[in-house]
């Protein structure tokens, strides 16, 4: 007799902590999303994870759900996720609503270029998987390295190039991710004048004349390496081609506006500044 | 009519039937039988099988059905096998329309915005319809005309969505080019339901002019002393393939590929004979694109493929090997 009220007691105390710990399934869409749901230490509930999300490493081990903006409503439902946790920038999009309407809640988190955004993604996140803590503490630690940026202005023009096998190089104009993050670590956008990314040319090089050229290790990759690159239309008539000066960022981190994207900016700004410039 | 095409419609639609029940149970979420049956909308398998997998199966085979008459209409229209719905402008009109209602901001309400793509797909193919419509009028009924009047409307189109996708932002332009490549993802009962209204009715109107069209063939002076009024008719059986093209583009983006080469194989086999191809085009184009799109949603789970790009990988080869037996033949 003990022993059956010993059982059930023991039963309903597993099942008590089994509800205390309730384990959510999460599908994370947009790669500062899936930093930050790492950074406050809620991998472990991550089921599902789309293909611009490969930050940390250990993210690249998750299920990919493909690309944001070419979502599969069923796909999703698969990993039988109870939370989707989704960047704005996947926006519009049917399947995100279907996911709604079959009674799984999906969290939209911005997407805006800014660094004041940053911390509105942690704290919706945060109370998203419910680690409020941990959200507070992230948010007191990107605080303080947005504070460190030293928000003087520097006489050093530079240039983001985009390129992406199959189109032509692209240079970042206003209103693009890049525009803001060189804005943000104190330098010149020397296309700040045209708006979006434009096709690379040659005379409008030549005529911005960067100091400096930003990109990344896949447009490295794209171009066919660094020699390359330099080897492109007006860029060797450019003081950053003359004196071949070239920043390779990591474009999740300095593009993303997530928590690493303060550090990534202060980084290029030290690199700038060990460069000649006019 | 003969035997062999009653075999053909009785050996189609047995493909069909097996196709559709082997697309309700094939998919990313694993569903047993009991859920197909459950009519329960608390059990979310039946929310997955009834809200999501069943509409995609019935718009992969109304859409299929659009595309390959269409097509089918449009060749014996212009006596041409190259003829599709392409050619006369009708989806590159289509196209122009959702880049502008994607890259020009407008201020709407959020349940308009997330169909804003279909309805402006819809108005732009009516309106180059219409376009065409009344510039049949002008080149008094002149079909070569009027094919160049479709050039002209692709080239224009395509200059300015390519305007259109210099100003975009990385965002829309992405958005862009997805919809380029078609896709059944993005389906509502809502959608299903009008699309497949509008798509039975118009397939089966223009069954009712399979006959002119065979007189068509002829040529039109003998067509017209054989008493069939051409300008009406061809001026008809443009709008309806125009429309069934439309609601096409306009719920699932571009699928190439269906419109050009069924309704020509069906040919191959069966001759032009329209009362039988049409009936014929319509099911092997329901079949191509259900196959299709199931593996589309499958082969690269949990993500997604566009179902565009597998009509061409599984049609082509297929269509060379049929080119080449007959080649053999003759």
């Amino acid at each position: 007799m003990r022993i059956w009220t010993f059982l059930t007691c023991f039963m309903f105390s597993m099942v008590m902590v089994f509800q205390a710990n309730a384990k959510e399934r999460i599908v994370s869409i947009g790669g500062d999303v899936t930093e930050i749901i790492y950074a406050l230490g809620a991998q472990d509930e991550l089921v599902g994870r789309d293909s611009t999300s490969t930050h940390p490493d250990a993210a690249q081990q998750v299920q990919n759900i493909g690309y944001m903006r070419h979502l599969s409503t069923e796909g999703i439902l698969s990993l039988k996720p109870t939370l989707v946790i989704s960047s704005n920038l996947a926006q519009p999009s049917t399947v995100l609503e279907q996911i709604k309407k079959v009674g799984i809640p999906v969290v939209f988190i911005s997407g805006k270029h800014s660094l004041s955004v940053i911390n509105e993604k942690i704290s919706t996140i945060g109370n998203a998987v419910h680690r409020q803590k941990e959200a507070k503490a992230l948010q007191d630690k990107t605080n303080q390295n947005i504070a460190q940026l030293s928000g003087s202005k520097l006489p050093i023009r530079v240039i983001y190039i985009m390129a992406h096998t199959g189109m032509s190089n692209l240079v970042a104009g206003k209103g693009t991710a890049a525009d803001e993050a060189i804005h943000a670590a104190g330098l010149v956008n020397a296309m700040g004048n045209v708006m979006n990314y434009q096709p690379m040319s040659q005379e409008g090089m030549i005529a911005a004349a960067p100091d400096v050229i930003i990109t990344d290790q896949d447009a490295i990759k794209t171009i066919g390496g660094e020699e390359n690159l330099w080897k492109l239309p007006g860029l060797s008539l450019t003081p950053a081609g003359k004196n071949h000066q070239l920043i390779i960022i990591d474009q999740m981190a300095l593009l993303g506006f997530g928590i690493h994207t303060p550090q990534a900016i202060q980084d290029l700004r030290s690199k700038a500044q060990n460069f000649k410039h006019g | 009519m003969d035997r062999r095409y009653h075999g053909y419609m009785v050996g189609l639609l047995l493909i069909l039937l097996i196709s559709v029940i082997a697309s309700a149970n094939i998919g990313a979420v694993h569903l047993p039988w009991s859920s197909f049956f459950s009519f329960d909308s608390q059990n979310i398998e039946w929310q997955i099988w009834f809200n999501i997998r069943l509409p995609r199966i019935i718009l992969a085979i109304v859409i299929g059905i659009a595309l390959s008459v269409s097509g089918a209409v449009m060749q014996g229209l212009f006596r041409n096998p190259l003829a599709d719905p392409g050619l006369l402008g009708i989806s590159s009109g289509a196209g122009l329309a959702v880049s502008v209602a994607l890259v020009i901001p407008m201020a709407l309400p959020a349940f308009i915005s997330l169909w804003l793509p279909v309805i402006a797909a819809f108005v732009g193919s009516l309106f180059v319809t219409i376009l065409i419509f009344k510039l049949s009028y002008l080149t008094k009924g002149h079909l070569s005309r009027l094919l160049l009047v479709g050039i002209a409307i692709n080239a224009l189109s395509g200059a300015l969505v390519g305007i259109l996708s210099w100003v975009s932002n990385d965002q829309q332009l992405r958005q862009l080019s997805l919809w380029g490549m078609g896709s059944l993802g993005q389906t509502k009962w809502s959608i299903v339901i009008i699309a497949s209204l509008l798509i039975t009715v118009t397939t089966i109107i223009i069954q009712c002019y399979a006959t002119r069209l065979n007189l068509l063939q002829l040529g039109e002076e003998d067509a017209h002393y054989l008493g069939v009024d051409i300008q009406k008719t061809q001026r008809s059986l443009l709008i309806l393939s125009a429309l069934l093209v439309g609601t096409a583009v306009s719920v699932s983006g571009i699928i190439g590929f269906v419109g050009l080469v069924i309704p020509n194989a069906v040919r191959l086999i069966l001759g032009s004979d329209h009362r039988m191809l049409l009936p014929i085009s319509a099911l092997s184009g329901a079949i191509l694109l259900l196959i299709a799109d199931t593996i589309a949603r499958t082969v690269v789970q949990p993500a997604e493929m566009p179902v565009g790009l597998l009509t061409s990988l599984l049609g082509s080869p297929w269509f060379f090997w049929l080119i080449f037996k007959q080649q053999r033949e003759e």
